[in-house]
């Protein structure tokens, strides 16, 4: 499997002031053709800040300080805006969290959906066409009255299928996908899931999921990356992940899943808060909170290193299972 | 990040403002159609037309200009002799287009033939017979007939919205052919010859009345003098041109005249600084430095029959006793209020009677000098030893009226007077002291003619104004008057006049504060600039060189 | 179009506040003392003059029956003659409207010009260095007095660099469009300070949506992001903002026209009420209340063409 997207050590860095916010701060990973690859964490850890660091799409007072991100061989670290419009809704597209919020209130969807086939020498009709069919693929009723709606004239969940058609007009090879479903409800969910599911399979693209959701990431993705302040603390595929996982804060969220079938244990939470991006410890982040933590473990950040073939631990106790027995989560 | 400046929005909006402008434009060029002298366009008002979008017209060739632009504050709101509301903006353009019998002399002290040539009174007085100069024309080629006096004058007694038709009164009967005009009054006035230069005592065209009806007479007006209208955009300007059928050989010496409109002090004068403008009148005193200073421009202060005068309310408290009255002569400070507000130009006045108009000035009379002691002795003396508080009502928005109150306030304050100020807008002064609500107030007088007859008057006469808003009917003093409009003897007339003056004085009812010119700016290459003291401004004089 | 009905309904509603506005303006110039009559033949009135004015311009009629004289003649368009001018209200009004409606809309013209690109600058750039002086440039605008600035500009233009005329309208469409620069640019100051404040506001608030980030990961090129996405939206506010300026301005500013000896409507109105001119000012009172109704059932309409979302 070839390599489409590759992040090396990436930083992406907030200017406030005379702080320093380290939303990313040297996170490295691999997105391949075909997969889907979730990176999950809490909010605040920085998987947003990933997402919209591959696009360039951050926004000020931040920006990309360190790191290079190769898609298809290529560093779009330096390239300038005009060149990233280029890969922008054509190779990579994204959705965000907020169906509600993303799309421009006072634009038809019609024009919305045409501003991504710009570039294209397509005729009134083609356009219509083209855009009456993405509607239908992702399950708008009656499309070709409801392009002259206005995004207020939708429920969320169909806002979300609209800016999915949207972003799915150009056939990019990489679709980022951030939070797609927190705003919604459960049952709208796992609509959205099977749908983007399919549309991959249809049209052979990759997904970057992002999501604060370990059911989501057991439904949906091959791979997964666990981020924490900034870093990727955990990375493997998502079997292993929840068979085995290594890192104490992957092994916290695993606990703190709650058990399916009726158990009235309390619910596990991991003690203390995130810590201050902008004025992070010496030493492993999670230090702090981590009921393992040594000495060594507060004066010395620790590296990515691969524990197992294509499994990365973050943690000066790699060996240490901590005891437990893998969690498989009962959904699926 | 490029950024477009040339959105939708912005074209549309510069478009829209192109489009007002534009229906400006075509407003504007309208007026002369409205204002245009009559139908049958004559070679002068055809070069009128071409010449309107040039307002301060370069001369094309040769020394001497074609146009002169003159400044003023505010736009005549009628062109009419007789109309409601005459004023110096109106009498300023009247005066270039129409002309009457006889009219004033220059320096004001004389009475001088104008379109009659001679004339004879009757030994009883009641009877003028004037000789007109033959061959009169108005601006449109029309002659001037025996039909067009008679109705011109009679039009001045009779209607009875205009502000001057007392001044017409005498007349009983008109009787004029094409070459003399015969007046007959109902009884012997003195003043009749000074009446006939009045501004509404002209000769207009009954015939071209008969065909434009009021408002067109108004607006398009049809006169003999040097010039005619030929453009009138309201408050905006008025634009005259050369009577071609003008009696006078060589005149105007001036082609175009344009009276403009600006009403703020500074931008009048910048105007002139700019060279938009070549005359300015009325420049503030406090600006006369500006214009001195600067060597392309000229200064001048004319001679004027102009006078302020503090107005005692004898109705009312505390200047219903006439001692009050008499020892507040003493409390003003008349010098002082002269330099102050006229420098070099002001003179302190004694007489109600503007000493301008020479031999019916009482120049005997002598204004108190300031003597706040001796007022408050005289106060005491009457049984205000405390002191008299007042308040004198001024209109506001006058930087002069506002000097005057408060130089008198603290001159009178030594002199055991207390002066309240109060400011009014001016027509609610003007509606308290015609009401004698009010205690005392500021005036202002300028003569109209070579006579005393306007002022003593103005202020004798009881049924005019209640003698000039101070209440008092001293009818021996206003038959007096109507004696002396009677007496045709001229030596025992003036004897008549300066005992007026005298018993004014004494009743301390209205007292004369100073004296001030006309103040006008001009550019150094106008010439031929003079105004009379009853604010005349010969334009047919005016020359402008390159 | 949707807002027919709404349309239909708020001009059955101006009726009675019509009606309620012709009564303020009748009566509101005969409360303040002052007799036009008087005024009208100037300091050497004669009672009789007076009288005689008085009769012939039916000025001594009961006031009820001159206030229906008055609305009877508003339902024909006839506002009378003013009293002082003997001309009909309505041509006085008229000849002097394209001065006040060319200065209304070159100063809307001239303040878009600068408040749209500087605001999107400032708001795209918050916190920057043009922000904070746009900021200062602002305030201080709002804080010149009119009639210094003006003179300045005069002084500057006219007489120092002599390019521009000192005050007048000009003739032709050149000298009208000099003589306009200044006064409009005047005007425009304070009106384009409040717009830049608006638009800056609405722009930083605007480019923290999602939808632009939406917008701008689609591909498309930053100038239709600034235009259709955040200046579009960022104008809707700013519209009711404008049309409330542009409502004030039609009245006429009082200032500007003197100084810059400009015949328009706000001089018209001054000395209209100095003079007492009471049909005069009855009828710009009257007329004045009905543009700024409609000026504002425009803007409200305009608002939910706009934006999709308000509903009428």
């Amino acid at each position: 499997m070839q390599k489409l997207l590759e992040v090396i050590d990436l930083k992406t860095y907030f200017y406030a002031g005379d702080k320093i916010i380290k939303a990313v701060d040297g996170a490295s990973f691999e997105v391949r053709r075909g997969e889907t690859f979730g990176i999950v964490g809490e909010s605040g850890c920085g998987k947003s800040q990933t997402c919209r660091s591959v696009l360039k799409l951050i926004r000020n007072p931040g920006k990309i300080t360190g790191g290079r991100i190769l898609y298809e061989g290529r560093d779009v670290v330096p390239l300038s805006n005009r060149q990233m419009r280029k890969i922008r809704g054509k190779e990579i597209s994204a959705i965000f969290q907020e169906p509600m919020t993303s799309l421009n209130p006072i634009m038809k969807i019609r024009d919305q959906i045409y501003e991504g086939f710009k570039g294209k020498n397509m005729t009134g009709e083609q356009k219509e066409e083209r855009a009456v069919e993405l509607l239908r693929m992702v399950g708008i009723p009656s499309p070709k009255q409801r392009l002259n709606d206005y995004p207020h004239q939708f429920s969320g969940g169909m806002r979300q299928r609209i800016m999915i058609a949207i972003a799915l007009g150009s056939n990019p090879k990489l679709l980022i996908a951030d939070e797609p479903t927190t705003a919604l409800d459960v049952t709208i969910q796992n609509q959205i899931m099977v749908l983007i599911n399919d549309l991959k399979d249809k049209m052979g693209m990759s997904v970057i999921l992002v999501t604060h959701d370990l059911g989501v990431i057991a439904q949906m993705c091959e791979r997964v990356a666990v981020m924490y302040a900034g870093k990727i603390v955990e990375m493997t595929d998502t079997v292993t992940l929840f068979a085995k996982p290594r890192h104490p804060y992957t092994y916290g969220l695993m606990r703190s899943l709650p058990a399916g079938g009726g158990n009235a244990e309390k619910l596990y939470t991991i003690e203390g808060t995130i810590p201050n991006l902008a004025e992070l410890p010496a030493g492993c982040a999670f230090a702090p909170r981590c009921q393992f933590a040594a000495e060594k473990c507060r004066r010395q950040e620790p590296k990515p290193e691969e524990a197992e073939k294509g499994h990365w631990v973050s943690c000066h106790c790699l060996n240490r299972t901590c005891g437990l027995k893998g969690l498989i989560p009962v959904l699926k | 990040m490029k950024k477009k400046f040339v959105t939708g929005k912005k074209v549309m909006t510069l478009l829209l403002s192109a489009v007002m402008i534009f229906s400006m434009t075509a407003c504007g060029s309208e007026a002369p159609a409205e204002a245009a002298v009559d139908e049958g366009s004559t070679e002068a008002t055809k070069e009128a037309e071409a010449g309107t979008e040039n307002v301060s017209g370069e001369a094309a060739a040769g020394e001497m200009a074609d146009s002169i632009t003159i400044v003023r504050t505010a736009d005549a709101a009628y062109l009419d002799p007789n109309a409601e509301s005459i004023g110096g903006a109106e009498v300023m353009v009247m005066q270039q287009i129409y002309e009457g019998l006889v009219k004033s002399s220059l320096d004001g002290q004389s009475i001088e033939p104008c379109l009659a040539s001679d004339w004879t009174i009757s030994e009883d007085g009641l009877t003028y017979t004037f000789h007109l100069v033959p061959d009169i024309k108005f601006s449109d080629g029309t002659p001037v007939t025996g039909e067009d006096w008679e109705w011109s004058l009679l039009r001045a007694r009779d209607t009875e919205t205009s502000a001057y038709a007392f001044i017409a009164e005498a007349i009983d009967t008109v009787e004029a052919t094409d070459s003399q005009v015969v007046i007959t009054l109902k009884q012997p006035w003195a003043p009749f010859l000074a009446d006939l230069c009045n501004f509404n005592m002209v000769v207009g065209c009954k015939a071209y009345y008969d065909k434009v009806g009021a408002e067109g007479y108004n607006k398009a007006p049809l006169g003999t003098g040097p010039y005619m209208a030929a453009e009138w955009v309201k408050d905006d300007h008025i634009t005259l041109e050369a009577n071609p059928y003008y009696h006078e050989a060589g005149y105007p010496k001036t082609k175009q005249i344009v009276f403009s409109v600006v009403t703020d002090d500074n931008t009048r004068l910048m105007q002139l600084q700019a060279g938009q403008a070549d005359i300015v009148s009325e420049v503030p005193l406090s600006m006369a430095p500006v214009a001195e200073k600067d060597e392309n421009l000229n200064f001048q202060m004319f001679d004027s029959t102009q006078q302020r005068y503090f107005i005692l309310n004898t109705t009312k408290a505390p200047f219903d006793d006439i001692k009050v009255r008499q020892a507040f002569e003493y409390a003003v400070n008349k010098e002082e209020l002269a330099q102050v507000i006229a420098g070099e130009y002001g003179k302190p006045a004694a007489s109600i009677v503007s000493d301008t108009q020479g031999k019916w000035c009482d120049t005997d009379l002598q204004s108190a000098a300031y003597d706040p002691e001796k007022a408050k002795e005289m106060l005491a003396d009457a049984g205000y030893s405390d002191g008299i508080d007042f308040t004198l009502t001024i209109r506001s928005g006058s930087d002069i009226y506002e000097q005057m109150a408060t130089l008198i306030q603290s001159e009178a304050k030594e002199a055991g007077f207390n002066i309240t100020i109060e400011k009014l807008e001016s027509a609610a002064v003007s509606e308290k002291y015609e009401n004698l609500e009010h205690q005392a107030t500021i005036l202002m007088w300028i003569d109209d003619i070579v006579d005393p007859s306007g002022v003593c008057g103005w202020t004798v006469d009881y049924d005019q104004c209640n003698g000039w808003y101070t209440g008092l009917n001293d009818t021996a003093l206003d038959d007096l008057n109507t004696q002396a409009c009677s007496e045709l003897d001229e030596t025992k007339r003036i004897e008549m006049y300066h005992d007026i003056q005298q018993k004014v004085h004494e009743n301390a009812n209205v007292l004369p504060l100073f004296s001030n010119g006309f103040a006008y700016a001009s550019g150094k290459n106008i010439e031929g600039l003079y105004v009379s003291p009853f604010s005349v401004l010969d334009c047919k004089e005016l020359v402008k060189t390159k | 179009m949707r807002q027919f009905n709404y349309i239909f309904k708020r001009m059955i509603q101006m009726i009675p506040v019509l009606f309620v506005i012709s009564l303020i303006a009748f009566f509101i110039i005969r409360l303040v003392p002052g007799d036009p009559a008087r005024l009208m033949l100037g300091e050497k009135a004669t009672n009789d003059a007076v009288a005689a004015i008085r009769l012939k311009y039916g000025l001594d009629r009961p006031l009820p029956i001159q206030y229906l004289k008055f609305m009877r003649g508003v339902l024909h368009f006839d506002f009378g003659n003013s009293l002082k001018f003997q001309v009909p209200v309505w041509n006085l009004i008229v000849s002097r409207l394209p001065v006040t409606l060319a200065l209304t809309f070159l100063s809307t013209a001239i303040s878009l010009l600068i408040s749209i690109p500087v605001g999107y600058y400032s708001g795209t750039h918050k916190g920057g260095f043009f922000d904070r002086l746009s900021n200062i440039w602002n305030l201080t605008a709002i804080a010149m007095p009119t009639f210094w600035i003006g003179l300045m500009l005069l002084i500057f233009f006219g007489i120092v660099l002599k390019i521009l005329p000192v005050g007048g309208i000009g003739g032709g469409f050149w000298g009208h469009l000099k003589s306009f620069i200044l006064p409009a640019f005047t005007q425009s100051l304070m009106t384009s300070a409040l717009l830049t404040r608006n638009i800056r506001n609405a722009v930083v608030d605007i480019i923290s949506q999602d939808f632009v980030d939406f917008a701008r990961s689609k591909g498309i090129s930053e100038g239709e992001i600034k235009n259709k996405h955040i200046l579009k939206n960022a104008m809707i506010s700013t519209v009711t903002l404008l049309s409330m300026r542009m409502a004030y301005m039609l009245g006429g500013s009082i200032i500007i026209e003197s100084i810059f000896a400009l015949p328009g409507i706000g001089k018209l109105t001054i000395d209209a009420i100095f003079a007492r001119d009471y049909t005069v000012v009855q009828a710009v009172v009257f007329i004045f209340a009905i543009v700024v109704m409609v000026i504002n059932l425009i803007t409200d309409v305009l608002y939910s063409i706009l934006d999709p979302r308000v509903k009428y």
